[in-house]
């Protein structure tokens, strides 16, 4: 009987390792391994194999590496300039000129104006490698640019959404330097997270872009018409088992990259009224938008170096995207149900998979049957003779698996986990569709072909829009869960009272839960009404030879809101109590955010002030380190100028510390205010307080009582 | 005009492996070649890279063969020496020769082993 060499380590060397040796390198590695060399010698093989590749992939690309790196080196200060274009006045004249579709042409400018950064770059590099001698080949060029914004788009994305998700308390008050060179040369946190997306752009659109000169030393991936002009060999050919691989591969990589945009569609769009135009036009962009990210993520598949598509494909491109939409037009109805834990989810995505399955079996069977091979297996009435398949019959574990998804699928349903039990719906339908459909056989003509695959995409995508609208509709209707963060408040006593004209849900007494809110917003107790005439705190201040501190009894509101939300939006709840007597809990994943804000009734000039100290009242029972900012600001909303005045660790909370409170703990943090600040004067000041994993999701109990301006 | 380069060890190994294996230059017994002469195993992959490089410098040459159902269907890429890489052979050999019997007491010693 022959071995089989170690299935991983194969398609390790087909996927990880690169150059044309690739098919004599395996079969040289087979050829061995099937004259007695162990796995452990094929493994060695591979990983070598790989290394070797990686390391001259990476050689050949040095200059361009460090190129890259440079170049996005200057990255924060090109964010500076755009933002100066971003906020420019004329723009709020052309979105309202646009009406509800204003944000396209936000997202095309946007990306024109991030974009020109790269295009500068490549061209710069291009330029510079000219000047040196090197040749390019133009089409390489030409596909770098158009690259380059399709790559910066979900990077950036994705490092907003991460930076936002995880380090949200801290990335919103992170600021960069002012002057542009400042910029360039920062190399903090923030700056580097601006970078990385700038970088991966620049490194994904230069990759293929390697000098002629290079590839002809045998250092470079072998890719493109050149490589082939050159030897002269004959083009390879894809066999059925390469194909379908590729093809599942990139329809794969289509419902993801469409599941993501639903998922960062849902994130940060909010709604917050509800008509049936916007509701439908919402789900028409929704769908729209999840059709456009599943054919970015399969182009790219499509036309990676690694595809055998990229040369040859088996079928058009556009007919691929037609026949995969009519799946992945589900994908956003599907992430916004599952963001609301329903079970709606499960049958959307079952409903979307079989759809894809069913489509893409009719579209590319011609295709594995021009190839030799049967892709699919057999149907009723195409099996052989019952005698002919007595010897070989196979087991088949299809159903068993059906069954078996269906059951995790309703256990995930009822513990609310949504996406497992939608990927365990998925995977049913998809064994179910693929066991139970009829390939079709005969080739059909291209136009009939994509006649049939528009037609199912039509009918998928009405249907769609109206399942995403229902599924939108759903969210605004349990209280927006879906569409904004949920924050749950419960109060130990009768200190929660509705008086916000956004909130549902009304005080029944102790020990009840308010489920929901986009965000809460809690004000002290009303003291007894007293009448005082306005502080001038300058004035008070500027007293010669004053030495006392000025003393500001905190009256403001303490604000729970959820990412990417600042501030509370207008369905916030309001209520009157202290963090020290209420629980405040996010319902979801999106990391809770809390602050306490007090408004002065005067502007404080910055350079009269020495210290501000913090007193704050500690009643949270909850190990783990709390941290404590301190933000001035001055302005209107919108318009603020801020000074960060930086954060210490709460002590009673670190710990080492850390002890069981039957009564809130007093504690003081003092701050220092620089003598040469730019903010000349503050009328708010803004407690921040920043926990760690442990406080993330439930807010600190800590109050705060007051504040304590130093002269100085 | 070609850069006028000396041999590595290794590289001087593949193409003197090459050279003696003749027709039958391709991954395999080129591998075991060098691990039947050095006394130890050699990647394949660290095989094909070097032989690429000297491709590029356009010492050897390279051609695919049939595929063969043994090694599943892959082709053969059978290595072939150029004028060239058998001038830098001789070049490299002529080299270190000279260097060899310009050392004293190695010359020594081998004289009185011989």
């Amino acid at each position: 009987m022959r071995r089989e060499p170690p299935l991983a380590a194969t398609w390790m060397l087909e996927h990880l390792s690169s150059g044309a040796r690739d098919e004599a390198l395996s079969g040289d590695l087979l050829e061995e391994f099937c004259g007695g060399k162990a796995d452990g010698w094929y493994w060695r093989q591979v990983l070598a194999a790989c290394a070797v590749s990686w390391l001259r992939s990476l050689r050949v690309r040095l200059q361009m590496l460090a190129f890259a790196m440079l170049w996005s080196m200057a990255a924060p200060a090109w964010n500076r300039v755009c933002d100066q274009v971003d906020t420019a006045p004329v723009w709020e004249r052309v979105w309202q000129m646009c009406g509800p579709f204003w944000w396209i042409l936000a997202l095309c400018g946007w990306t024109l104006l991030h974009a020109s950064f790269l295009w500068a770059g490549i061209a710069v590099y291009v330029l510079g490698q000219k000047a040196c001698g090197h040749r390019f080949q133009e089409h390489n060029i030409r596909r770098a640019v158009w690259l380059a914004p399709l790559i910066l788009l979900p990077v950036y994305g994705s490092a907003f959404l991460v930076a936002s998700l995880y380090w949200f308390s801290w990335f919103a008050h992170a600021r960069l330097a002012d002057s542009l060179a400042d910029r360039i040369v920062d190399v903090r946190l923030l700056a580097d997270l601006l970078r990385i997306p700038y970088l991966a752009a620049l490194l994904g659109a230069l990759w293929g872009v390697v000098p002629l000169q290079a590839r002809r030393l045998g250092w470079a991936v072998p890719e493109g018409a050149e490589t082939e002009a050159e030897t002269g060999a004959e083009a390879p050919s894809t066999d059925s088992f390469e194909t379908r691989r590729f093809l599942a591969l990139m329809t794969g990589a289509g419902v993801l990259n469409a599941m993501f945009a639903g998922i960062v569609l849902v994130r940060f769009s909010g709604l917050h009224t509800m008509h049936l135009t916007v509701l439908l036009a919402r789900a028409c962009g929704f769908v729209a938008v999840g059709v456009f990210a599943g054919a970015v993520g399969a182009w790219i598949y499509w036309k990676g170096p690694s595809s055998p598509f990229r040369e040859h494909p088996p079928l058009p491109f556009g007919l691929f995207v037609l026949t995969c939409a009519s799946g992945w037009v589900w994908a956003p109805a599907m992430t916004i149900f599952a963001e609301q834990a329903s079970a709606a989810a499960s049958f959307v995505a079952a409903a979307g998979t079989f759809l894809l399955v069913v489509g893409a079996r009719a579209a590319f069977g011609p295709v594995f049957a021009s190839c030799g091979a049967s892709a699919f297996p057999a149907v009723q009435g195409e099996a052989e003779l019952f005698t002919d398949v007595l010897g070989n019959t196979r087991i088949d574990f299809s159903g068993a698996a059906i069954a078996l998804s269906l059951y995790a699928a309703g256990a995930a349903m009822l513990t609310h986990w949504a996406y497992t039990a939608a990927g365990l719906m998925a995977l049913a339908a998809f064994l179910f569709a693929w066991r139970s459909g009829g390939a079709q056989k005969e080739r059909a003509t291209e136009r009939d072909a994509y006649r049939r695959a528009a037609l199912r995409l039509a009918g998928s995508f009405i249907v769609a829009i109206l399942v995403t609208a229902w599924a939108l509709l759903d969210g605004f209707a349990h209280g927006d869960r879906g569409q904004n963060a949920a924050v749950g408040a419960s109060g130990s006593h009768s200190a929660l009272a509705h008086a916000g004209a956004g909130s549902k849900n009304k005080a029944q007494g102790g020990g009840y839960v308010l489920a929901g809110y986009e965000s809460v917003v809690l004000w002290p107790y009303p003291e007894k009404k007293q009448i005082v005439a306005p502080v001038r705190f300058a004035e008070l201040l500027l007293i010669p030879g004053n030495t006392q501190p000025l003393v500001i009894r905190f009256s403001g509101s303490y604000r729970y809101v959820q990412q990417p939300n600042k501030a509370p939006g207008p369905l916030a709840h309001v209520a009157h109590g202290t963090p020290l007597g209420v629980d405040i809990e996010a319902q979801n994943r999106a990391p809770l955010s809390m602050d306490a804000h007090q408004e002065l009734s005067g502007p404080v000039p910055t350079a009269l002030c020495r210290e501000i100290e913090v007193e704050i009242a500690n009643a949270d029972n909850r190990e783990g380190p709390v941290s404590l900012a301190l933000l001035l600001s001055d302005g209107p909303a919108g318009h603020q100028r801020t000074l960060y005045l930086g954060e210490q660790s709460i002590a009673s909370m670190e710990r080492e510390h850390f002890q069981f409170k039957s009564a809130p703990i007093r504690e003081r943090l003092r701050f220092a205010v620089p003598a040469e600040a730019k903010l000349r004067r503050f009328s708010e000041m803004t407690v921040l307080l920043l926990p760690e994993i442990e406080h993330r999701f439930i807010a600190p109990k800590i109050a705060v009582v007051g504040f304590e301006i130093f002269p100085r | 005009m070609k850069s006028r380069g000396y041999l590595g060890e290794f590289e001087l190994m593949l193409l003197l492996a090459v050279l003696h294996l003749g027709d039958e230059a391709y991954g395999v017994p080129i591998s075991r070649e060098l691990e039947r002469h050095r006394g130890r195993g050699v990647s394949v992959g660290s095989v094909y890279a070097a032989l690429e490089r000297l491709e590029g410098k356009g010492l050897v040459t390279s051609t695919l063969g049939d595929p063969t159902p043994e090694r599943g269907g892959k082709a053969k890429r059978y290595f072939r020496m150029t004028k060239e890489g058998l001038r830098q052979v001789h070049e490299t050999r002529r080299v270190l020769t000279r260097l060899w019997q310009e050392l004293p007491e190695m010359k020594l010693a081998v004289e009185r082993e011989g």
